[in-house]
């Protein structure tokens, strides 16, 4: 059977309050009424039979009953029962919606293509017969149900009401798949697609793939695939769909930066690109478009500050998501260096070649004009507790940690005396400051024993004699090396200006070359957060994948990234938009298969409706019953003329 | 502001026709329309008796004398004059309007309870004031008002009705009280119509006593709304007694008002027999009955008039 209009549990639910009210009725105790007599005597003298009652009862059981069944037979009837066998179940329909960025799209003197996928899909609900099922699917990057499987029209057009577009591309082969998976297994259903219809390459073949696996399911399920595309192709827009910086390695503070603009129209465009830091303008540029090509545009500019770098194109076009695209500048500022040294010629010159830092060379015990980030002992002992991150270089032959004595530390690092010479054997290649070290021919005299730490790391050996350590002790970093420079021939290997800048790039932190931007969808970011805000102002849900952090962003703008080492800006802007149209067969553009017609003589509310008249006829006999039984008890046939005559 | 007429004209045409019959021999003072049953002064003969010394000359039957030579006397009926004294009860529970009613009464609701006394009030002042006899009004409750003396013939009956119009409802019944100031205030005797609910059976029945032992013609007329005999309201009620204010919770079903009925009806019944035992009459006076009706069907029936 089926229950078209009302399912049984709603059925069920109705008549059990409605009977719950009946009842209710039945017991009712009316509020007791005042009156004025002047015959409270005779109360008196039948007070067992005028006793207020104590307890509830039914005055009329079989009225009630009547009325009950009544009303049971008239919900049936509502519910529209209809017998089984012939009876009609339904179509399943998933609609998928496209949200894409392309469905932001206002073609000159015409409607938004949302506003006509809304409209379409208002047209498509209100068409279909009563009792079909539909899903409504959000099509983007994404494929999110905005209403699962219902037949109520209402909620459909509530759903396709709040059906908002993103910034994103659509992924409508990921869609079709989720809307296959929904109907899996469901006699006469439908994948209707509505939208403009636009595709890459890759995702046309999948499609293609798509229709092949549905032609192999069985004919009793296989569903019906239909595309309502909307709008007019092509549009005429240009879009930005690809912005680009990288830090100049000789000069950190000067950026090249690529825009690559897209022509989707058919008819080729003059567009002026502007970039802009901040709200200034730093350049305006005039590209010639081809139709349907695409142009870079390359600009270098010096800019040392962070910002915000806007890239604009004009005039504006049918979609105005695509015209502009953001990247989040940052900061440059080289790291200050103090270099205590008795003999700077031997670091001045790794460090003259190194944009990133500027060094101090300070004589031992010499006072820095700066509180420095870095301090770099160059055979010179190190104070007993630095108050900074240094790299610590020993004097021939030093002890290298008083706290404990040369002795126990020589004990505890069980190498025996240091040798006379020794030869660098392995570096550490999982620590960031020698990972990218590969040399061996570094070679060492009058190294000096290192006391290693539980917290130590080592980062170079000779045989299994430390001779370079990581530290990190009061909340700064060390890297300390048991010889001096200048008893060694490691400052004249390649390696060394490396170890200089990756011990510094260790400390302080590395510089963001590029200025790189997202784009919509799936995003990827390192590092690790605890909120993520979206350029609306709204927190986004996000998902840890290693140290990566995986987020979605339907949304273009610059997203606000929170974690523990403070916040940090992500900018996202549109991708390259699909701009290949889906070529719907004739089978994809027919109409939905018409429902099976329904016999109206199998329509079980007429009956119903007849007979909840027997009931209904029951309980007006037994209540005119109960009302003549009160009327004979109140005139009893022995009661005296009303007056003596 | 006009009252309003108690009786309509056509009744009081009606009105001509009938007697207010007492049934004990009253002696009052002569020149009524009133036959008595004693023999005295009066224009219609009604017998012959011999001739005793010390009788009146002027009433020999000379005639007689000359045609059997003995002296008979000519003895005419007299017509006294019998004071018709209403007593109409005032107090609160003559105030009650009868219920509209539900359709389980199945009768008319009638009207107010004290109009209906004042409407039978106006009547028995009528039918004295017609055999020009003395009517008085007399309203109680607690104790008797200041009542009102017409006699005169009909032309007197004005001030009757508009006394009677000017009454209102006020205070707790003590019959027993009112009859005995008034039988202090009218000692002699006459038809003493009583216009009551009743409620108050204990001193109804020791009123009734003293008018019998004053040698009063008493009419016990018990007017008594529709809904007062039947209950026309169902379900929970919450009663108060309009005298005494006294409330009470009850439950007005069907069978409730059934041992209702039974139990006004046998109170009725009661009242009667009171009355019949004492030498007076009683009649019941249901509100739902047109005043005309009662007056010449059920009073007849009561042999109150003729």
């Amino acid at each position: 059977m089926n229950w078209l209009a009302i399912s049984p549990l709603e059925a069920a639910l109705i008549w059990s309050a409605l009977a719950a009210a009946a009842v209710w009725l039945y017991l009712r105790h009316p509020r007791p009424r005042p009156k004025r007599v002047s015959t409270l005597r005779f109360w008196r003298s039948i007070e067992g039979s005028s006793r207020p009652r104590r307890k509830r009862r039914i005055g009329e059981p079989w009225a009630l009953l009547a009325q009950v069944l009544f009303l049971l037979l008239i919900v049936l009837a509502l519910a529209d029962l209809r017998p089984a066998g012939q009876d009609f179940e339904g179509r399943y329909v998933a609609l998928l919606l496209d949200s894409s960025a392309w469905s932001q799209s206002r073609p000159a003197g015409q409607a938004p293509w949302i506003e006509r996928i809304r409209g379409e899909a208002d047209d498509f609900v209100d068409r279909l017969a009563f009792g079909d099922h539909v899903l409504i699917v959000s099509a983007d990057a994404d494929a999110s149900p905005l209403v699962s499987f219902t037949a109520d029209r209402a909620a459909m057009h509530k759903a396709i009401a709040a059906f908002r577009a993103s910034d994103t591309a659509a992924d409508l082969p990921r869609a079709l798949e989720l809307a296959r998976a929904a109907v899996a297994g469901k006699r006469r259903s439908a994948i209707v697609y509505i939208g403009p219809g636009l595709l890459d390459e890759p995702q046309a073949r999948r499609i293609e793939q798509f229709r092949r696996d549905l032609q192999q399911a069985p004919p009793a399920f296989r569903p019906q695939l239909l595309v309502r595309r909307v709008g007019d192709w092509p549009v005429e827009n240009r879009g930005i769909t690809r912005l680009a910086l990288r830090r100049d390695t000789a000069r950190p503070d000067r950026w090249r930066l690529l825009a690559q603009v897209h022509n989707y129209g058919r008819r080729a465009a003059d567009t002026t690109l502007t970039i802009s830091i901040d709200g200034r303008v730093l350049e305006r540029q005039t590209l010639r478009l081809a139709a349907g090509q695409g142009q870079p545009a390359h600009s270098e500019f010096t800019w040392a500050d962070g910002g915000l770098l806007e890239a604009e194109i004009s005039p504006p076009d049918a979609l105005a998501a695509d015209n502009r695209a953001l990247a989040h500048l940052p900061v440059f500022r080289p790291v200050h260096a103090a270099v205590f040294t008795r003999d700077p010629k031997i670091l001045k010159p790794v460090f003259a070649t190194n944009p990133y830092v500027v060094t101090e060379f300070l004589p031992p015990g010499g006072r820095p004009a700066a509180v420095p980030q870095v301090a770099i002992y160059d055979a010179v002992p190190p104070p007993p507790d630095p108050d900074t991150d240094s790299i610590v270089f020993l004097p021939a032959g030093a002890v290298a940690d008083k706290r404990r004595g040369a002795a126990g530390a020589a004990k505890r690092a069980g190498r025996g005396q240091p040798a006379a010479e020794m030869r660098l054997t392995a570096w550490n290649p999982r620590h960031p400051v020698t990972r990218w070290l590969r040399t061996r021919d570094v070679s060492v005299t009058a190294a000096a024993p290192l006391a290693i730490g539980a917290r130590d790391v080592v980062l170079a050996w000779s045989d299994s004699v430390p001779l370079l350590v990581a530290r990190q002790q009061n909340g700064h970093k060390q890297v300390l090396a048991a010889f001096d420079l200048r008893q060694s021939n490691l400052p004249f290997q390649p390696a060394f200006p490396l170890l200089m800048a990756a011990a510094i790039e260790w400390m302080t932190g590395a510089v963001e070359e590029m200025a790189d931007a997202g784009t919509t969808g799936e995003v990827r970011v390192a590092g690790p957060a605890s909120r993520v805000f979206a350029p609306s102002g709204a927190e986004i849900s996000f998902a840890r994948a290693g140290d990566q952090l995986q987020l979605l962003a339907f949304q273009a703008g610059l997203y606000r990234i929170a974690g523990p080492e403070g916040e940090f800006k992500l900018a996202v802007n549109l991708p390259p938009l699909p701009a290949q149209r889906w070529l719907a067969t004739s089978d994809e553009s027919s109409e939905l298969q018409a429902a099976p017609p329904i016999s109206p003589a199998r329509r079980l509310w007429p009956l119903f409706v007849l007979l909840a008249l027997v009931p209904l006829w029951a309980e007006w006999h037994f209540a005119e019953k109960l009302r003549v039984k009160s009327y004979e008890l109140a005139t009893p046939p022995s009661s005296p003329p009303t007056h003596n005559s | 502001m006009a009252s309003p007429l108690l009786l309509d004209r056509d009744f009081l045409r009606t009105l001509e026709e009938v007697t207010l019959l007492c049934r004990k021999d009253l002696s009052g003072t002569i020149g009524s329309d009133h036959r008595s049953r004693n023999h005295g002064p009066g224009l219609e003969f009604a017998d012959y008796r011999r001739y005793s010394f010390g009788d009146d000359p002027r009433f020999l039957d000379w005639s007689a004398y000359l045609r059997l030579g003995k002296l008979f006397l000519k003895i005419y009926q007299t017509e006294e004059h019998i004071p018709v004294r209403v007593l109409i009860d005032t107090s609160r529970s003559m105030d009650c309007e009868p219920e509209s009613g539900e359709p389980e009464s199945g009768e008319p609701a009638g009207e107010p309870k004290f109009r209906y006394a004042q409407r039978l009030a106006a009547t028995f002042a009528y039918l004295a004031l017609l055999r020009l006899d003395t009517a008085v009004v007399i309203p109680f409750a607690e104790s008797i008002r200041k009542p009102l003396v017409a006699a005169g013939g009909r032309e007197r009956f004005w001030p009757v009705m508009e006394f009677l119009n000017g009454l209102g409802c006020g205070g707790r019944t003590d019959l027993l009280a009112s009859v005995k100031q008034f039988l202090r205030q009218f000692t002699g005797k006459g038809v003493a119509v009583i216009l009551s609910d009743f409620f108050d059976e204990e001193g109804a029945r020791r009123a009734v006593e003293m008018l019998r032992f004053a040698g009063h013609d008493f009419v016990l007329l018990h007017v008594h709304t529709p809904d007062e005999q039947r209950p026309a309201s169902y379900g929970e009620l919450i009663l108060e007694d309009v005298e005494t204010g006294e409330r009470r919770r009850v439950h007005s079903s069907p069978e409730a008002a059934a041992a209702y009925e039974r139990a006004f009806l046998e109170y009725c019944g009661r009242l009667e027999r009171l009355a019949a035992r004492n030498g007076g009459r009683y009649g019941r006076a249901l509100t739902s009955v047109p005043y005309q009706d009662f007056v010449l069907r059920g009073l007849r029936g009561d042999r109150v008039v003729e």
